[in-house]
């Protein structure tokens, strides 16, 4: 069959119309997708933003630093305690006193014991006096990770000081060390 | 003359003679034709296509921080430019990568992102990292070809109280910035 002889009959102009429909379709289409414009692009990628972390050893965590039994007049009781720097970040430590108990409240241990806190390889103590008068806080200075101070902590009970009424008194001083960054 | 009574005298010569006259004559009136002209050229009549590109002072990234603070910020900058020949409106779109293993949706929704444009001080996008999905830089006017704008980004952690951010500790962050031009 011939195109000469398909546009002859009805089903050959039908044909032709068809196709003459579909060519059309197509162009339109063409022409509805054809808006296209000129883009650009440029990236910058992968911007990282991460929080370091402060964190710190204690070589006495959760356990006394002083034990310091049976103390009498003259006597003294010492511990050491290292606390080192384990997170990415340095922080600013202080030791923090918590609530002294004495038991019985008076004449009270606390006030009678001597407390000295100090870094070990400085000369000068954090804190020399009485354990009821030691501030609320000790500023012990910067810890960088990877770094270590270690303190030494004596209780002393001066002879001078001696009182009957403290015998089998005793006393619970919770010290705390905390960081924050600076 | 002898010799022209010759040549006149023989007949067949005196035929192509005057047929040679008659095609002589006819070039002549075919080329005098003549009649007045002007012509005018409006010659190198040329279409070129324009052109849309982006210039960026930035390859990689405007900024990494890490080990980051509370209370800490970090800047960087960038340069975008319009190097083409057509005027193009420009955007800045961002997406956060949470495809990252130490990808932090709590760390991106608490990080304050500041972006400020051609130095001005009063932030184009002023809200949590998390929340950047895309800007209309110079609210959206086209910029000319040759035309340059510059982006300065502030990534900021916020400090709370004392302790308020320990949750935030390792965590990371990452978003990655597109700048786009359409015609």
């Amino acid at each position: 069959m011939t195109a000469k002889h398909l546009t002859r009959t009805k089903a050959g102009k039908a044909l032709l119309s068809l196709v003459v429909l579909a060519l059309l379709a197509v162009a339109l289409q063409s022409l509805v997708f054809s808006d296209a414009s000129f883009t650009a692009g440029s990236a910058n990628p992968a911007n990282v933003f991460t929080a370091g972390s402060l964190s710190h050893t204690n070589s006495k965590a959760g356990v006394v630093i002083v034990d310091a039994a049976n103390l009498r007049p003259g006597m003294s009781q010492e511990g050491t305690v290292t606390i080192g720097g384990t997170g990415t970040l340095t922080g600013l430590y202080t030791l923090n006193k918590g609530a002294v108990v004495d038991n019985p409240a008076s004449p009270g241990l606390s006030r009678t014991l001597v407390l000295l806190i100090q870094q070990t390889g400085v000369a000068t103590p954090l804190y020399n006096n009485r354990v009821d008068l030691m501030p609320a806080s000790l500023t012990l200075g910067t810890i960088a990770p990877g770094a270590s101070r270690t303190y030494l902590v004596r209780l002393t009970y001066p002879t001078t000081a001696a009182n009957p009424a403290l015998q089998g008194a005793s006393m619970t001083l919770p010290l705390q060390f905390a960081g924050v960054t600076q | 003359m002898k010799r022209m009574k010759v040549l006149f005298g023989n007949r067949r010569m005196m035929v192509l003679l005057t047929l040679a006259i008659l095609v002589l004559t006819a070039t002549a009136l075919v080329a005098s034709s003549a009649s007045f002209t002007a012509t005018s050229a409006n010659p190198g009549n040329m279409f070129t296509s324009g052109s849309l590109g982006i210039s960026n002072t930035q390859s990689g990234a405007i900024l990494t921080a890490l080990n980051m603070k509370p209370g800490e910020y970090i800047e960087g900058s960038a340069t975008i430019g319009n190097t083409g020949s057509i005027p193009g409106t420009f955007k800045l779109a961002g997406v956060m990568d949470t495809a990252r293993a130490d990808y932090s949706t709590a760390f991106a929704g608490y990080l304050n992102l500041k972006v400020y444009e051609d130095g001005g001080s009063t932030p184009i996008y002023d809200d949590t990292l998390s929340g950047f999905t895309s800007l209309n830089l110079t609210s959206g006017t086209p910029w000319a070809g040759g035309a340059t704008h510059a982006y300065l980004f502030r990534v900021t952690f916020p400090n709370g109280d004392a302790g308020a951010e320990n949750t935030m500790m390792g965590k990371s962050a990452t978003i990655d910035f597109t700048w786009s031009a359409a015609q």
